[in-house]
This record gives structure tokens, C-alpha cells and sequence, in this order.
């Protein structure tokens, strides 16, 4: 493993919304110390917010105590990649955008009240892929740099 | 935990049938539920029309979309409606990339959200 892939920028949460906002000022930073435009920035801290908030909703497994969420942010030289780890069984990328009937009907006419968090991580990264690991759910997402935006 | 995340809902009365609810600081997992407990007041109080400024909200994500989809139905089940006034080009660009900028309508200010709400009995 190179130099590069090791350097890794890690935050462990517990599974308690209130650290959303630390979560994304933390995320913010380290996008903003990398240089990346502010478009690209809102869409990173947009991006991890909903993953964030999919691991408490979804990662931890019924009847858990106190879980943690751990986010690691790898700075690269074209790109940011950006990990969220928690110890929930996974989910179905697919079923969850519509999980009650209710939702899943009015989900013809955009008027679900759940299921957008995933649609906002695929519109605003480069690359996005869920794995289920040993211990959980890991969600990979990546950042690339736009050539342009260097500076901004 | 306190409130750590300088967040804040607002309410007033603009009619008889009509409230406005004022989102202040960022809206997310922690604090939505402030909003939709505002909105839901707000209409069991008999105001079926929901004005939702945006102008002093600072971020949103899809919990907060989902609640304010929320708010929409239970307001058109009452008969009323919904409409979102002034987001910040930001929130503008999350209402486009889900979709919902055709869902909601959207107005400049409170007093022209007012004005398409059943104008003839708004005296705001």
C-alpha cells in the first residue's frame, strides 16, 4: 500500500444523530484544506450526511446498544475517498428507497417521505459502492478532483 | 445534549387558515423533527395552508426533504397546501437534483407564498 492509500483521516461517531452536524463540519474542512471548489464541497458534505444518517437508520442491528459509526477520508492526489463503516447487516440499496407501501406508492409521483439519501450520494459523488465486510457495512464513495477547480 | 447546532423554528399565524413556519440553521436527522412537530402544530391548530421559509435555512438533507413531503400531504389532506419561500441557491440546487422543485411550489417571499393561498381569504 502506498503512502497516499494509508494516509487516512478518521472520525468514530456514536449512533446518535446529533453528531451530523460535527460529522459534516469535520468532512467540510478536510475538503475545504484539499482545495476543492465549494460546489464540490457542499456536494461531499451532502454525500456524507446521508451516509451518515443511512448507518443509524439502517446499520445497526435491532436490539444493539450503543454502536459507533467510522468515517475515514482518504486524501488523494485527484481525489477524495471517503469510507462510512458501521455494524448493521447491511441493506438493500433498492428495497430501502421505498420501505413502507405507502411510500413505495407514492414514490410514482415524488411524494415518498424516505428514500432520497441514496439518490443524493449517487448524484453528488464520482463513484459509490456498498460492501458488506466482516464486521458491517462499509459505503466507499470518491470525490475526483476537477482539474479546473485546483485552487479554488 | 443541548442545542449545540444554533438551531431554530418559528412560528406566526399569517390567517385564520394559514401559518408560517420559519427554518433557521440547518435542518438534518437531529433537528427535523423540530419542523415537522411545528408543521403538524400548526395545522392541528386549523391552519390546512403551511408557508415554510427557507430564506435563513442553511442546509438540508433528505430527512428534512421528507418532512417537508410530509407536511405537504397532510396539508392537502386537510385541503390546504404547502408552499416553500425564498431556499438559498443551495437548497435550490438539493430541490432540483431530487426532483421535488416541481413538486413544491415556491415563492419569493412569505407575502407572495400568501397570495396564492386562497387569496380572497388571506388578510396578511
Amino acid at each position: 500500500m502506498s503512502e497516499e492509500q494509508n494516509k487516512c483521516l478518521m472520525l468514530t461517531l456514536p449512533n446518535d444523530p446529533v453528531y451530523a452536524v460535527l460529522l459534516r463540519k469535520f468532512v467540510t474542512w478536510v475538503a475545504m484544506m484539499e482545495h476543492f471548489d465549494v460546489k464540490a464541497i457542499e456536494d461531499i458534505e451532502w454525500a456524507v450526511d446521508e451516509a451518515f444518517t443511512n448507518a443509524l437508520q439502517h446499520g445497526v442491528p435491532a436490539g444493539a446498544g450503543l454502536e459507533v459509526v467510522t468515517i475515514c477520508i482518504y486524501p488523494k492526489t485527484d481525489s477524495l475517498e471517503i469510507t462510512v463503516h458501521d455494524a448493521g447487516d447491511g441493506f438493500d440499496p433498492e428495497i430501502i428507497k421505498c420501505r413502507h407501501e405507502e411510500d413505495a406508492r407514492d414514490c410514482e409521483f415524488d411524494l415518498a417521505e424516505c428514500g432520497r439519501g441514496l439518490d443524493l450520494i449517487a448524484a453528488s459523488m464520482d463513484d459509490l459502492q456498498y460492501d458488506r465486510v466482516p464486521d458491517g457495512t462499509r459505503v466507499r464513495m470518491v470525490k475526483h478532483r476537477r482539474k479546473d477547480a485546483e485552487g479554488a | 445534549m443541548g442545542n449545540v447546532t444554533n438551531f431554530a423554528v418559528e412560528t406566526s399565524v399569517a390567517s385564520a387558515e394559514a401559518a408560517i413556519v420559519v427554518v433557521i440553521g440547518e435542518m438534518d436527522a437531529f433537528t427535523t423533527p423540530q419542523v415537522k412537530a411545528a408543521m403538524l402544530q400548526m395545522l392541528d391548530e386549523g391552519h390546512r395552508f403551511l408557508i415554510v421559509n427557507l430564506e435563513r435555512a442553511l442546509y438540508l438533507d433528505s430527512t428534512a426533504l421528507g418532512a417537508l413531503v410530509g407536511g405537504l400531504k397532510r396539508a392537502r389532506e386537510k385541503g390546504g397546501d404547502l408552499r416553500l419561500v425564498a431556499p438559498t441557491p443551495r437548497i435550490m440546487r438539493l430541490l432540483e437534483i431530487t426532483r421535488l422543485s416541481k413538486v413544491f411550489s415556491i415563492d419569493a417571499t412569505n407575502e407572495e407564498a400568501s397570495a396564492h393561498l386562497q387569496p380572497e381569504r388571506m388578510s396578511a
